[in-house]
């Protein structure tokens, strides 16, 4: 039998792999679980055991240490001994591992010959050929799990109709509220357990990257994705993962944690509208910096092969865990771009949260030194590009972390020069013009901004908020489209008085005469509706809104528009 | 390590653990931030995901008593971080905060604290009366409860082994090293 493993399913003496089109198979295995213990007989008195061996491992300062691999039968067992003992390397999971040894790894091609499996290994950055679906419930004012009506997507198609017509299938679905009772699938994510950004073909993604079974990652966090992809360095390398990593910190004084506990650097933009502006990205900085300082808890103040003005030093004599397990990502993300953007997407989530995880207490493979070497260097990387910018005769106009807006001078030769300087990527995206925006008192905004990208996109950051109502949103977007329209400034101040104005104008009189789905705003994952006795929530029925405050947040966000 | 109340450093001495607690978190704050600029060149730790120490109230106090002394600091941000921070403090003098801040580990924290040669202040935001119990009350040889008293607060000695219950009150102002309420009379 062949096909793509969707699901497991582990048993007593045997995992059941689900695959594509709900096929499935059994195979016979035992499930390993890692205990440090000086007494390991008294484990393996455990019925469920079936033999044990010693290993030589090392812990995270690299000191060697005797670790027993028990041989479980039954996963049943598993949490009976971890409450008893101390069970180490708990990520990757004790599924996954088993799936590892079996070569049996979620969403690839497996060949099943007896109790043989044969990895197909040829087709890495296609996308599976597994049937996936997302299915979502809708009432009046948006998405809810008690809605009559259905909205699915199954391999880019889109379906709509009454729930009680929902007949689908496949080997993935996400759903949400009563739309998870009337499909059928091998592994369903209910929406509303979801703690990722990511879409379902994202969560896909996850499982492969990481090789630890949908079903697993599901409700996860980007947190454990990434920490499951640095634990499995971890584990080629035999490297023991306590539970918990207690982090003691360097004894430093209040200037020197002032200096060097820092985020990343931001500009303050002039605001106002700039022609013939050019944003320069480092692609992945965070990463990138991770990976090529080689930033990890166990290489930060290991020796002093690379010292800081911070204070802190990095070993470059083995390849840290976290940027051994950034380095495939990056090239992951880079081979997926333009190949399918969806899974790009997810792999890029995790890159994100990878420089903020170092920092976070409970990271595994993170402490706040390796955090604080990040940002050091992301701010002395753009201060540098800045200041070749400057010698090129480009004017700075805005920059934001990894971010830089400049105009005018050479820019092949800036980025050229940047490049070479710091051994990063860079991405050039041009605009016709920037609008930099401002507060409501008139001060710069460093994170609001929107231009018209060469080839007539306007892209616009900071500008719409998730928690807007929908009318707002639907007048900034209209805003956008009627500003892609002009070439520079000068048009756009004309769009702006003229088309812009009566966009306004129109969104106005809609305050007073929209439908209720105009008046709804979503927060905390609640839609609410602003009454005249203040805001209520959506769910309970539509009864009525005041106009008046729509009217004035619009002409608020109006205002603001343009500095 | 002074509080820089006479009464209150009184009372201390050079007794070794010694725990301020409040469920004023404001006025806890304060307090530290005035022993820490008086003690120094003093350790810190400080328990928490985040803040705890602001540096600028800490360099204007320092400035108003005159100390330029150096404030060596060490955070430990989960509960696992705690008991092994204080450990590793070398200074004679540690200033905790909020070691209880998890709510979590309390034995392996107050040992870590009374296996350390030298003196301890612990500044502690838990609420005695109600989650705190008696957790190191054994191990702490004064315990005093800050309480605010709107322009003022009070200094209740809750145990100690040589006194019996007693309470100072003292103005807002003296903590910023002030002796008199100033120009504040004319406000309230």
């Amino acid at each position: 039998m062949e096909g793509y493993v969707v699901d497991a399913v582990p048993g007593r003496g045997f995992v059941e792999l689900v695959l594509d089109g709900f096929r499935r198979i059994r195979v016979r295995t035992t499930f390993p679980v890692y205990v440090v213990t000086d007494n390991p007989e008294l484990i393996a008195q455990h019925p469920s055991v079936s033999s044990y061996e010693g290993e030589e491992w090392r812990d995270l300062s690299g000191e060697p240490l005797t670790v027993y691999r028990f041989e479980l039968t039954d996963l049943g067992a598993y949490g009976y001994i971890s409450r008893r003992a101390e069970v180490v390397n708990k990520v990757p999971t004790v599924l996954s591992q088993t799936l590892f040894r079996l070569n049996a790894l979620p969403f690839r091609r497996v060949v099943v010959e007896g109790q043989r499996i044969r990895l197909e290994g040829k087709e890495r950055l296609a996308r599976p050929k597994v049937k996936v679906a997302k299915v979502e419930t809708y009432d009046w004012y948006g998405p809810s799990p008690d809605g009559d009506r259905y909205l699915a997507e199954v391999d880019g198609e889109t379906e709509r109709g009454f729930l009680r017509d929902l007949d689908l299938w496949a080997d993935v679905v996400e759903c949400s509220g009563r739309a998870c009772d009337r499909v059928r699938a091998s592994v369903k994510v209910d929406s509303s357990r979801k703690r990722s950004p990511v879409s379902i073909w994202g969560l896909v993604e996850w499982s492969y990257v990481s090789m630890t079974p949908l079903r697993e990652i599901a409700y996860s966090t980007i947190g454990k994705t990434l920490t499951t992809n640095e634990a499995w360095v971890a584990f080629r390398r035999k490297v023991v993962i306590p539970d918990v990593v207690p982090r003691v910190e360097k004894r430093r004084t209040l200037e020197e944690v002032r200096a060097a506990d820092k985020g990343g650097l931001v500009l303050f933009p002039k605001p106002g509208c700039y022609d013939g502006v050019a944003q320069v990205d480092f692609s992945s900085m965070y990463p990138s910096l991770i990976i090529k300082y080689n930033i990890s808890a166990e290489t930060v103040d290991a020796c002093e092969d690379l010292k800081t003005e911070i204070g802190h030093s990095i070993c470059l004599e083995e390849r840290g865990i976290v940027p051994a397990a950034l380095e495939w990502l990056v090239e992951r993300r880079r081979e997926l771009r333009g190949v399918d953007e969806e899974r790009s997407q997810a792999i890029k989530w995790i890159l994100v949260a990878s420089f903020g995880y170092l920092g976070y207490r409970n990271s595994k493979f993170g402490k706040i030194e390796a955090y604080e070497l990040v940002t050091y260097f992301a701010r002395k990387t753009l201060r540098r590009a800045m200041e070749v910018a400057r010698e090129e005769g480009l004017e700075v106009i805005h920059g934001i972390v990894d971010s830089l807006f400049v105009r005018g001078g050479d820019l092949d030769e800036f980025a050229r020069r940047v490049e070479e300087e710091t051994g990063m990527k860079l991405s050039v995206e041009k605009y016709d013009w920037v609008v930099m925006g401002s507060t409501a008192g008139g001060r710069p905004h460093p994170m609001r901004y929107y231009g018209r990208k060469e080839g007539g996109e306007v892209k616009t950051k900071g500008v719409e908020r998730g928690n807007m109502p929908n009318l707002v949103r639907g007048f900034l977007r209209e805003f956008a489209l009627s500003l892609s329209k002009a070439r520079d400034c000068s048009e756009a101040r004309e769009v702006l008085r003229g088309e812009c104005r009566e966009i306004l104008g129109a969104y106005e009189r809609k305050a007073f005469t929209g439908e209720p789905l105009d008046y709804v705003l979503w927060i905390g994952g609640e839609p609410y509706v602003r009454g005249v006795r203040g805001f209520y929530n959506a769910r309970s029925g539509y009864r009525g809104r005041d106009p008046y405050y729509y009217l004035g947040y619009l002409r608020r966000t109006w205002e603001n528009l343009w500095p | 390590m002074m509080t820089g109340f006479q009464e209150v450093d009184e009372v201390i001495g050079s007794e070794g653990l010694v725990e301020f607690y409040s469920t004023d978190g404001e006025l806890l704050s304060l307090f530290y931030h005035r022993v820490i600029a008086l003690s120094a060149p003093v350790d810190v730790v400080l328990v928490g995901e985040r803040g705890g120490l602001d540096s600028l109230l800490l360099r204007r106090l320092q400035r108003t008593f005159r100390n330029r002394g150096e404030v060596y600091l060490r955070r430990a941000f989960k509960a696992e971080d705690v008991a092994p921070t204080i450990r590793a403090m070398e200074g004679e003098e540690v200033v905790v905060v909020d070691p209880y801040h998890h709510f979590k580990g309390y034995s392996q924290i107050v040992g870590a604290m009374r296996g350390r040669e030298g003196r301890e202040f612990v500044f502690s935001l838990m609420d005695r009366e109600r989650r705190g119990s008696v957790f190191g009350l054994h191990s702490a040889h004064s315990i005093f409860k800050l309480e605010d008293r709107g322009r003022g607060f009070k200094v209740k000695l809750i145990k100690s082994p040589t006194r019996g219950e007693v309470e100072f009150s003292y103005g807002k102002w003296e903590i910023y090293g002030r002796y008199e309420r100033g120009l504040l009379r004319w406000i309230h």
